[in-house]
């Protein structure tokens, strides 16, 4: 469905997009993360050919972009990460606005926003002009204009910043929907659990690059950390962290106060090792929990950075 | 259509912006009719200054005419400055200056005008001395005609029995009256229509055009040909409902003495004042979409334009540079459109033909700005 290979796209010193290859296939969910600034805007702006790119190629629906490409543009729907909405007009005026650049049916129209006003839960405002609005509810109406026509392909580019949990868990939702009706959608967040939760597959970007991909057990596989098993124990030994280490598949030791956040590199008995260990000693834990290696795990040690909101 | 709609919805949005624009203009419009309707009008006298360079019987007569019903101050020919003279009439302090050249009456029998007057043409004291002055002139000619020779004595005496009400009663001069209140009436709409649309378009535009809309619209199917011709349309639709209410207005204002008034050029003149005025702002709007900057450049395009052109202070009062300049401006032209009340469609035409050939001018600017925009983009 989407194909980019070995984008590159500069602005003047700075490489934006590194020789960045990229693959969606139809009906997938999937998810671009990285850090500010390494590139996913000006990746899904090419995509859309809102930017001429240096080199490489990029085809939709099996065509390649052009910016006068109307008959592929007409199945594409894009919710920009920089609000686009109109401050004079009210919700439903401005979806109905977007939905107009697609869809010229009246009734037709009539009917998508409608169903738009209800995806992103604005019922109760539609009347209200943005000024009106809350940040999140913004960012709703955004995401309603985006989406009001039904692309077949539609790219959401941090949609959910300052969105509630509530109305995120409620917009989520109603992405799945959309997945389900065959929809493929292209999808960048900060939040990395999102991410894990809605997309089938990720793409980790780093300074213009795509230095990972695949389903997050694909991605887990890439990674030396496996688990990772945080304990508390009260003890005066000065070298219990270079004790902990020498366990059997441990990586590396984190010390915070009492607590101490051991990497496995793999998921075999570290538990029970941990608590024989701990006994041998004649200490007793004060806690210890066990966590599979994460998304954020895997993106700081793929890119040396933790991803924040 | 949804680009055009997108568009209207916007101007609707402004609607009391627009309410307001023309209930004040109507307001001005309306207070000039108040002192100047057909039928209110009613001579009073005037302070007038008569240089007399011919010390002649005939000029001594014209100033025992003027004197009879005004306040008439004589100057001595060789005392007489120009410069200080028009000063007069711009600060107001005098209705009108009177030059009776060196040899009046050698003039008079050449058919040439004997006298020379300096007036506001915008006040309505000018008609009236207008009249007065020809009252004089007509009486003399229709005596040397028939007794050959020039007693402005007897003229006086006709004409201080009752002609003169009868004179200002004359349909010459109530169609006079009618022109030169709509040619004011048309110039200040002119000038409204021209700060009115910088500003509401300008203000429109500036939030269609913000640059992340742009680009989202940019994302959509519709190509930008599309998008500009619809954007234009609306524009278009807005400036010509504008003028068009005002003009309408206008005759409305004076049913019943719409005689002797190029109203079709008039029509004319405003349609082409507002699409120049959207060539301008296709300008502007190409230079910025930021909103401080439109609105400060509209009201400096507006204002300045209006006064340079004459419609705010007549030309005939500045000076050679200044006159100069206003020969140059597009709104100057535009009163050319329609300043005589019995201007030919062919005597129109040159003025019409400028005012078009502003806009395209302006347009060929907006397109050239508008493109190096895109490439830098
Ligand atoms: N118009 C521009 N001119 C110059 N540099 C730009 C321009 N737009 C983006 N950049 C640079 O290109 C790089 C990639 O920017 P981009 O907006 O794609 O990042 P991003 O991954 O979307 O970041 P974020 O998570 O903050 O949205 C950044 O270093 C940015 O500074
Ligand atoms: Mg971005």
């Amino acid at each position: 469905m989407i194909m980019m290979d070995k984008v590159v796209k500069r602005y003047n010193e700075l490489i934006a997009l590194d020789h960045f290859s990229f693959e969606a296939a139809e009906g997938e969910i999937i998810g671009l993360l990285g850090p500010n600034g390494c590139g996913k805007t000006t990746a899904i702006n090419c995509m859309l050919s809102l930017l001429a790119f240096d080199s490489g190629d990029i085809e939709i629906f099996g065509e390649k972009v052009h910016p006068n490409n109307n008959s592929v543009k007409r199945r594409i729907g894009l919710v920009p990460q920089e609000l686009s909405i109109f401050d004079k007009l009210n919700v439903y005026e401005n979806i109905d606005f977007y939905c107009g650049l697609y869809v010229s049916d009246k009734t037709k129209r009539r009917r998508l926003v409608e169903e738009a006003i209800e995806f992103v839960g604005m019922d109760r405002y539609r009347k209200f002009i943005p000024k009106k609005l809350s940040g999140g509810l913004k960012r709703r109406l955004n995401i309603a204009c985006g989406m009001a026509h039904q692309p077949d392909l539609l790219f959401m580019d941090e949609p959910t910043v300052a969105v509630d949990a509530q109305s995120r868990n409620f917009i989520l939702e109603g992405i799945r929907q959309m997945k389900a009706r065959g929809k493929t959608i292209v999808y960048t967040t900060h939040y990395l659990e999102e991410a894990e939760n809605l997309c089938d597959r990720m793409v980790i970007m780093d300074a213009g690059r795509n230095i990972a991909h695949g389903t997050v057990e694909q991605l887990q596989n890439q990674i030396s950390t496996q688990e990772r098993v945080e304990v508390g124990v009260i003890t005066d030994e000065s070298d219990i962290e270079s004790q902990l280490e020498a366990l059997p598949n441990a990586v590396s030791v984190n010390r915070k106060n009492d607590n101490y956040m051991i990497h496995f590199e793999k998921q075999e008995n570290n538990i029970s090792n941990l608590i024989k260990f701990i006994e041998s000693k004649d200490l007793t834990y004060t806690e210890l929990s066990s966590e599979k290696a994460t998304l954020s795990d895997i993106f700081l040690e793929l890119t040396g950075k933790e991803l924040r909101d | 259509m949804t680009v055009f709609k997108g568009i209207l919805l916007h101007f609707w949005k402004y609607k009391y912006l627009i309410l307001i624009l023309l209930f004040v203009f109507f307001g001005f419009a309306y207070s000039f009719t108040l002192g100047n309707s057909g039928e209110t009008y009613e001579s009073q006298a005037m302070d007038l200054k008569v240089v007399d360079n011919s010390n002649s019987a005939l000029s001594e007569g014209f100033i025992e005419h003027l004197e009879r019903e005004n306040n008439v101050e004589s100057e001595d020919g060789n005392s007489a400055d120009r410069e200080a003279l028009e000063e007069e009439i711009f600060l107001n302090n005098s209705d009108g200056v009177i030059i009776v050249k060196e040899d009046a009456e050698r003039k008079f029998l050449n058919n040439e005008a004997p006298v020379e007057t300096i007036s506001d043409e915008r006040n309505m004291t000018h008609i009236q001395l207008e009249t007065l002055i020809n009252q004089f002139f007509t009486f003399l000619e229709a005596e040397y005609e028939t007794s050959g020779n020039m007693d402005t004595a007897m003229i006086n005496e006709i004409l201080s029995e009752d002609v003169d009400v009868q004179m200002h009663e004359s349909v010459d001069v109530e169609s006079e009256n009618n022109f030169s209140y709509m040619y004011n009436f048309v110039n200040f709409a002119g000038y409204w229509s021209m700060l009115f649309l910088l500003m509401i378009v300008g203000n429109v535009m500036a939030e269609f055009n913000a640059p992340e809309l742009r680009q989202r619209i940019s994302s959509s199917p519709m190509t930008t040909r599309t998008f500009m011709v619809q954007m234009n349309a609306a524009q278009i639709v807005v400036g010509l409902f504008i003028s068009g209410f005002m003009f309408l207005g206008g005759i409305l204002l004076r049913v019943g003495h719409l005689e002797g008034i190029p109203l079709g050029k008039m029509a004319v003149a405003l349609i082409l004042i507002t699409a120049f005025i959207l060539s301008i702002h296709y300008v502007v709007g190409a230079m910025t979409t930021n909103k401080f900057i439109i609105n400060g450049l509209a009201n400096f395009i507006a204002i300045g334009m209006a006064f340079l052109s004459g419609i705010m202070i007549p030309l005939e009062v500045m000076g050679e540079t200044t006159q100069n300049i206003a020969r140059y401006l597009p709104l100057y032209y535009f009163t050319q459109i329609y300043a005589e009340p019995d201007i030919s469609w062919a005597e129109a035409a040159m003025p019409m033909f400028i005012l078009v050939l502003y806009t395209v001018a302006f347009l060929i600017i907006g397109m050239i700005l508008e493109n190096k925009k895109k490439m830098t983009s």
